[in-house]
């Protein structure tokens, strides 16, 4: 059985004989799999896409079955999906015949059993990017990936955009070499750059242009009904507020009529306190509902979710941490809690009900303050226009280059000449200069100290011209320490019993004494000690502790959902009954257009009022909270040019304010020319913000590329003095060594990432275009108010500091 | 961005306070001059801890660790004074190349009287300090000061106590909810800390009590803010 003909007959015939029929994009895939093309495969989850490359991998063993070892790798960003892979695979290997064996290895996976897996590999392994970075850093790892046939990168538009995409293009650059017949294949959900997710993926293999690589694309459409859940009184409906309790008798319908529920959240806080307020409104929901985030432990995760797929929970409050992963067939209906803050999100959420291909998904958006109901139209909107967002890749990470080379370094050694050939194949690194390289291999290696003193230990080179490193400590730390998820500083908690039931940042446990409640994970503790880094806890039935919080980027407005809202607002003055959304809204936007206007498309809006706080100034691009904070920041600047002062910054999703003790000079404000785009860039390095994000993005890329250690077990002492807070190495570098590639890559990747310049950069160009109307206020209105009470606000000065400091005075307490 | 720090330059502001009847001199550079007694006066200066780092296979700018060294010279060429007195965390960790270039400095400010107060990082064997003329003492008292490492907070004897350890710094609020944090030289009424001298040290906020003198530093100026 080795023509293609035949083999495709094989696998249909086992299709049928388990009463199923493959879909055409499956077919599809499996032809242009046996003709060992690399390509890519867009189709939903639910839709059968780990049959569309599992069966061609097993199909291509049976025509070629003397190549022994390792033959594929399955990459999944989730360790969650692994088992459910692994069950597919088996099915698979029994129904087509084949001896093979299918095996995981995450971190999770046993010492042991890695062990075996080195000594004889399975044909294929699940894995994740940084499992393939430490295989990488194993000795004797070529000839491992010798007899590889094809690479899967599964949910391939959630790893490209992240630096864990990036380890995978670094590890994919180095399988081109070692395995001469490598193919390559993405299943991916559909983003708005699908080009650009091929380019990233392929690397070389795209830019030449010799190759197929076709795009598969699944036609099961999915069915998603939406329905918003509105506040029977809109009059008394919060106008700020971002947790939506107040909504939490809507929800229990739901759960009750539907087999089970998803409730998504968008913090872990806030999913703790929902999870809480769900059992006090509903007692007899107890034990039938769970909580899932990405804090708890990955045992209490594992339960939630067998006992959510055997049908044992009727809901579940959770966060992204079940965006993704396990299909969990008996959930009939979702809850947004919250802005979904873009399109792909809340289609992903609703696609976790009706997983089966063909069924219908069915979702609900709960709005948590009143001006957010507009989102629910929205949303509705882009989906019957089948708008969708991009993901961004990284370009140029430094850092995660700086980790690789040491992970080649630990392991075989590398030659220089043949990493950079390898490394300019990949998207990431396409154009780095011969001169980057340089001095990213010098400063891996010596430094980049030319001091005769000075003892920089990393990497040598041995008798064959290879990169080793050199001293077997620094070898550990490297392996204890690589990853590109660098990790609050959490502490465990755990049972005295030692039970471990998941992470809470230090600086929440630190606040508490021995004795103090709090709420985790749904339940009351009791803090009984800390020990150095695990907080011991037992149960109590008081009901009177703190909800913890935890840091975390909070997701800015995608701007496809945004345009959606303009465009709605916009609807709105013309066809005020388009939606149930905005009928229900009318009461507030009244007010709104009694106090102010409701902008119309081609409108800016801007309010201004003063109080005794000062004088506020309101706008309203509905860009998304990054973009706004971006253009707080730059155009607090250019009107401080023109005088000095000091501004604060408070910003949402739909708009920003500047406050000033000083009054604002409101010609300048309707100004066009303030929000030019002639030297954008230079004006946002110049604002200090600009400063503030970097020195955040250079906490992960400083740990990235290895300069933050955070000690391991049983050597706290002797590490203890090699640890530093990143801030402090941000100062290092900004006062000594300001023109570092990773220091600057946190410019970059501020501006890209943070600041989001191109998308600011277009904000802008639309204003410029658009008529700028400027409103005096005289109180906050349904607009503003939810800007204005936000305490998490960014400043920006032009002042000279020591002028802001005669004006400032000692904060004495906390 | 900025340009290097690289040489020292002179005509920095200073502010002088008076404490316990003391003349004390505020240098920018985070350092006390003691007029009365000739003595500049700094605390927790880790030197070593850049090269400690580098020696790990942990990058840092090396060149960051001259600052230390640049700043100290700087400071005995301008007031030329009797007496250096540490109060502690002279050096970082264990030995390295760095005590090497220490060790050039101490020999070209020979006439200069060193004295180190033992901190919890001085860990390098007290034969090799005093093989460099270092004096060292666990605390010491001269005139109406105690100084030691650690503030003595009880601080029961009769002497004003002036300490290190902390890396002190301040919170300052303003209107429309600035705020900035600062190190700072703090006299309260019955202690007194000095900044961390050291680049690469970090601080840590302390609470000024009440008719306390507390001086920041920016940018190489100072500011008394209460």
């Amino acid at each position: 059985m080795n023509n293609k003909a035949s083999l495709l007959k094989h696998a249909k015939l086992w299709f049928t004989s388990e009463g199923r029929k493959p879909f055409p994009f499956q077919i599809s895939a499996w032809e242009a799999y046996l003709k060992d093309q690399s390509g890519l495969v867009n189709a939903p989850t639910g839709s059968g896409k780990t049959y569309s490359m599992m069966v061609p991998i097993l199909l291509e063993g049976l025509r070629e079955p003397s190549d022994a070892g390792l033959r594929a790798i399955w990459i999944t960003p989730i360790r969650a999906l692994a088992r459910e892979i692994r069950e597919a695979g088996e099915a698979a290997i029994r129904g087509l015949g084949l001896d093979w064996r299918i095996e995981i290895r995450t971190g999770d996976t046993k010492v042991a059993d890695r062990k075996k897996q080195l000594e004889k590999a399975p044909e294929i392994l699940i894995t994740t990017p940084e499992s393939i970075h430490l295989l990488l850093a194993t000795r004797g790892y070529p000839s491992y990936f010798e007899n590889l046939r094809c690479i899967v990168a599964d949910e391939w538009h959630e790893l490209m955009g992240s630096k864990r995409g990036v380890q995978l293009e670094l590890a994919l650059s180095r399988f081109k070499t070692l395995a001469p017949r490598l193919k390559i294949w993405g299943i991916s959900a559909t983003i708005g750059n699908m080009d650009q997710a091929k380019e990233v993926l392929f690397g070389d293999w795209f830019r030449e242009g010799d190759r197929p690589l076709p795009t598969i694309k699944s036609s099961v459409k999915k069915v998603i009904e939406i329905e918003t859940l509105l506040p029977d009184d809109i009059e008394t409906y919060p106008w700020a507020g971002h947790l939506g309790i107040r909504m939490v008798q809507k929800v229990l319908p739901i759960i009750n009529e539907s087999r089970s529920t998803l409730l998504f959240t968008n913090t872990r806080s806030q999913c703790e306190l929902w999870y809480q307020k769900l059992l006090e409104v509903a007692p007899d929901l107890s034990g039938l509902i769970a909580m899932h985030h990405g804090s708890i432990s990955r045992e209490l995760r594992d339960w939630v979710e067998d006992a959510l797929h055997s049908e044992k929970i009727k809901a579940v409050v959770c966060t992204s941490s079940l965006d993704l992963g396990v299909d969990f067939r008996p959930v009939e209906a979702i809850v947004q809690i919250g802005s979904p803050k873009g399109v792909a999100r809340f289609v992903q959420r609703a696609g976790r009900s009706g997983h089966q291909p063909g069924a219908t998904s069915r979702i609900y958006f709960l709005p948590t303050h009143a001006l957010e109901i507009v989102e629910g139209a929205a949303l509705k909107e882009a989906i019957r226009r089948e708008i969708v967002e991009d993901r961004l890749p990284f370009l140029r990470s430094f850092d995660v280059l700086t980790q690789y080379l040491v992970t080649l370094a630990v392991s075989e050694g590398f030659d220089a000449e043949q990493v950079l050939h390898e490394v300019r194949t990949t998207f990431c690194y396409a154009d780095i200069t011969d001169d980057e390289w340089s001095r990213i291999l010098e400063f891996t290696i010596s430094g980049g100290s030319l001091d005769a003193y000075d003892d920089f230990k990393k990497l040598g080179r041995d008798k064959n011209g290879l990169y080793r490193v050199t001293h077997r400590s620094v070898a550990t730390r490297h392996r204890l320490s690589m990853g590109t998820i660098v990790g609050d500083h959490a502490l465990m908690v755990k049972y005295l019993s030692g039970r471990n039931i998941g992470n809470i940042e230090e600086s929440f446990i630190s606040k508490l004494n021995p004795g103090d409640h709090f709420w985790f994970a749904g339940k009351s503790l009791e803090l009984v000690r800390v020990k150095a880094n695990i907080a011991y806890v037992r149960k109590t039935r008081a009901k009177d502790g703190r909800t913890p919080s935890w840091q975390g980027g909070r997701m800015p407005l995608s701007s496809q959902l945004a345009a959606m809202i303009r465009y709605k607002l916009d609807q709105y003055n013309t066809d005020p009954l388009a939606d149930p959304e905005m009928v229900a809204l009318k009461p507030l936007l009244d007010v709104q257009e009694d106090l102010s206007i409701i902008p119309a498309e081609d409108e800016f809006l801007i309010e201004h009022f003063c109080d005794k706080e000062g004088h506020h100034l309101i706008m309203y691009p509905f860009e998304g909270r990054y973009v706004h904070e971006g253009m707080g920041a730059l155009l607090s600047y250019r009107l401080g040019k023109a005088r000095p002062g000091t501004f604060s910054i408070a910003m949402n999703d739909y708009g920003f304010e500047l406050l000033s003790d000083q009054p604002f000079h409101l010609d300048e404000i309707t100004d066009h020319q303030l929000f030019d785009t002639k030297d954008l860039q230079r004006d946002i390095l110049a604002s200090v913000n600009a400063t503030e994000m970097a020195r955040k993005r250079f906490r992960d890329i400083a740990t990235i590329a290895g300069m933050v250690f955070r000690g391991y077990p049983g050597k706290y002492k002797k590490e203890r003095h090699l640890q530093s807070s990143t801030g402090l190495l941000f100062e290092v570098f900004r006062d000594y060594d300001s023109n570092n590639l990773l220091f600057l890559q946190a410019y970059d990747e501020a501006l890209i990432f943070q600041l989001e310049e191109a998308r600011l950069r277009m904000a802008m160009q639309r204003i410029q275009s658009q008529k700028i109307n400027l409103v005096e206020c005289e109180r906050p209105t349904p607009f503003s108010f939810p800007i204005i009470v936000d305490r998490l606000r960014e400043r920006l000065t032009t002042e000279k500091i020591m002028k802001r400091i005669e004006r400032m005075k000692l904060q004495l307490g906390d | 961005m900025k340009e290097h720090r690289t040489e020292h330059r002179a005509g920095l502001e200073t502010l002088t306070l008076t404490v316990e009847g003391q003349e004390f001199e505020l240098h920018p550079h985070r350092a006390v001059y003691w007029k009365d007694q000739e003595t500049l006066i700094v605390s927790d200066l880790h030197l070593g801890k850049i090269h400690h780092f580098r020696r790990s296979g942990i990058y840092l700018p090396s060149h960051a660790a001259m600052d230390n060294y640049e700043r100290l010279s700087g400071l005995l060429l301008h007031y030329e004074p009797e007496k250096l007195l540490i109060l502690g965390d002279l050096f970082h960790s264990t030995l390295n190349t760095d005590w090497k270039v220490f060790s050039d400095l101490r020999h070209t400010f020979e006439e200069v009287e060193f004295h180190l107060v033992l901190g919890n990082h001085d860990i390098i064997n007290p034969s090799i300090l005093a093989d460099n003329a270092l004096t060292l003492h666990e605390n010491l008292k001269l005139g109406p000061f105690q100084f030691s490492h650690y503030p003595d907070k009880e601080n029961h004897s009769t002497k004003y106590n002036l300490a290190g350890h902390i890396h002190p710094g301040v919170r300052l609020v303003g209107s429309s909810r600035q705020s900035l944090k600062l190190p700072c030289f703090y006299f309260g009424i019955r202690n007194g800390i000095l900044p961390a001298f050291g680049t690469f040290t970090g601080i840590a906020l302390i609470k000024p009590e009440p008719g306390s003198q507390v001086v920041v530093i920016s940018e190489e100026q100072l500011a008394q803010v209460q």
